[in-house]
């Protein structure tokens, strides 16, 4: 009987299992840490280059500054619009410009603009917050300063003690 | 030989699709996974119009700074309230103790000594030419913002710049998303 010649089997059987096992974990991993990337966006400021330990002595130049103070801290609540964050109702903050003052961020943005016309030079302007004010509040501020055009800013202002 | 046995029931599945594709989806995992977002802490940030968009340089420390105002570096906590100060007097509040060591510490020997510098005319002295970027919470009190700019100024430190992160407008956002379909 002329019987094939049992073929040697090179193929050996490879086991599946272990690897889709590792492969099915790293594709839950990457699932579950994936993280859509944001796009976020930032200001720039500048701090007075010359302030070490000891205080500057005042600058000549004539500036800006815009006194930042709460009227009405609000009170913080849950934000409808986004989850797990949270928002100050009802806040309402002051700005001060010399004896011009204001609690709309359009007036202000007004009365910047027309420092701007009147201003032979860009003055330099600085801001200073007050007790209690919190970054939201601040960075509308610096939004309009850089929007009318002002170059040079910088934060002042007493730096508030650890309460 | 054959055997006479069972009638074989097992119908051999074939595993390769299946593996392809999910190679693929784990590819496809990887790429979108940014890792440079693991530096971002979860906060909500402020929005701002005249924010201009990010594009990270190489080597530059961001500052996340929560409600409470914590600061966090890379997943490291270098402020909290209560912090302990191990008897370190501010250098500038005269009498205060010096909460904030540990990020002046992190600044003055991991960041500055690595950073570009320049020399100040005025000043007739070298400055650290890059920024660092703070994002803060909107909710975060300014002072604690401020005392991150106070650190900044120390002796051995001097960093100017200063970067405060902010969102996009809602209407900013919708804009983009409008020219991207497009």
């Amino acid at each position: 009987m002329g019987r094939h010649r049992p073929e040697v089997s090179n193929e050996t059987e490879m086991e599946m299992t272990p690897m889709i096992d590792v492969v099915f974990l790293l594709l839950i991993f990457f699932i579950v840490t994936l993280k859509f990337k944001t796009l976020e966006g930032k200001l720039e400021a500048a701090l007075p280059k010359d302030r070490g330990t000891a205080t500057s002595p005042a600058e000549p130049i004539e500036k800006i500054e815009i006194v930042v103070t709460v009227a009405n801290p609000g009170i913080l609540q849950p934000d409808p619009k986004a989850k797990k964050a949270k928002i100050y109702v009802g806040r309402v903050v002051n700005y001060t410009i010399g004896t011009f003052k204001t609690q709309a961020i359009d007036s202000l943005r007004e009365h910047l603009e027309k420092l701007k016309r009147g201003a032979a030079e860009l003055p330099p302007v600085s801001l200073s917050p007050r007790r209690n004010v919190i970054n939201g509040d601040v960075i509308p501020i610096l939004d309009v300063v850089i929007e009318t055009g002002f170059e040079e800013i910088a934060f002042t202002g007493d730096f508030e003690d650890e309460s | 030989m054959r055997r006479k046995g069972r009638p074989s029931t097992e119908v051999e599945v074939d595993m390769t699709p299946m593996i392809d594709m999910t190679f693929l989806l784990i590819i496809f995992f990887i790429i979108v996974t940014d890792l440079s977002q693991q530096e971002l802490e979860e906060l909500k940030l402020p929005v701002a119009r005249s924010a201009v968009e990010d594009k990270p340089p190489e080597f530059r420390p961001i500052l996340n700074v929560l409600m409470d105002g914590s600061i966090i570096i890379k997943k490291e906590t270098y402020y909290e309230p209560g912090i302990d100060t191990g008897g370190r007097m501010d250098p500038v509040r005269q009498g205060k103790p010096d909460y904030y060591w540990k990020l002046a510490d992190f600044l003055a020997l991991k960041i500055v000594p690595f950073m570009n510098k320049e020399v100040d005319e005025v000043l007739k002295m070298e400055l650290p030419d890059d920024p660092i970027l703070i994002r803060a919470d909107r909710n975060t009190p300014f002072k604690y913002i401020q005392r991150i700019m106070e650190v900044c100024s120390r002796e051995g430190i001097h960093i100017w710049k200063v970067e405060l992160a902010a969102a996009e407008t809602p209407e900013a956002k919708a804009k983009r998303l409008a020219e991207q379909s497009r």
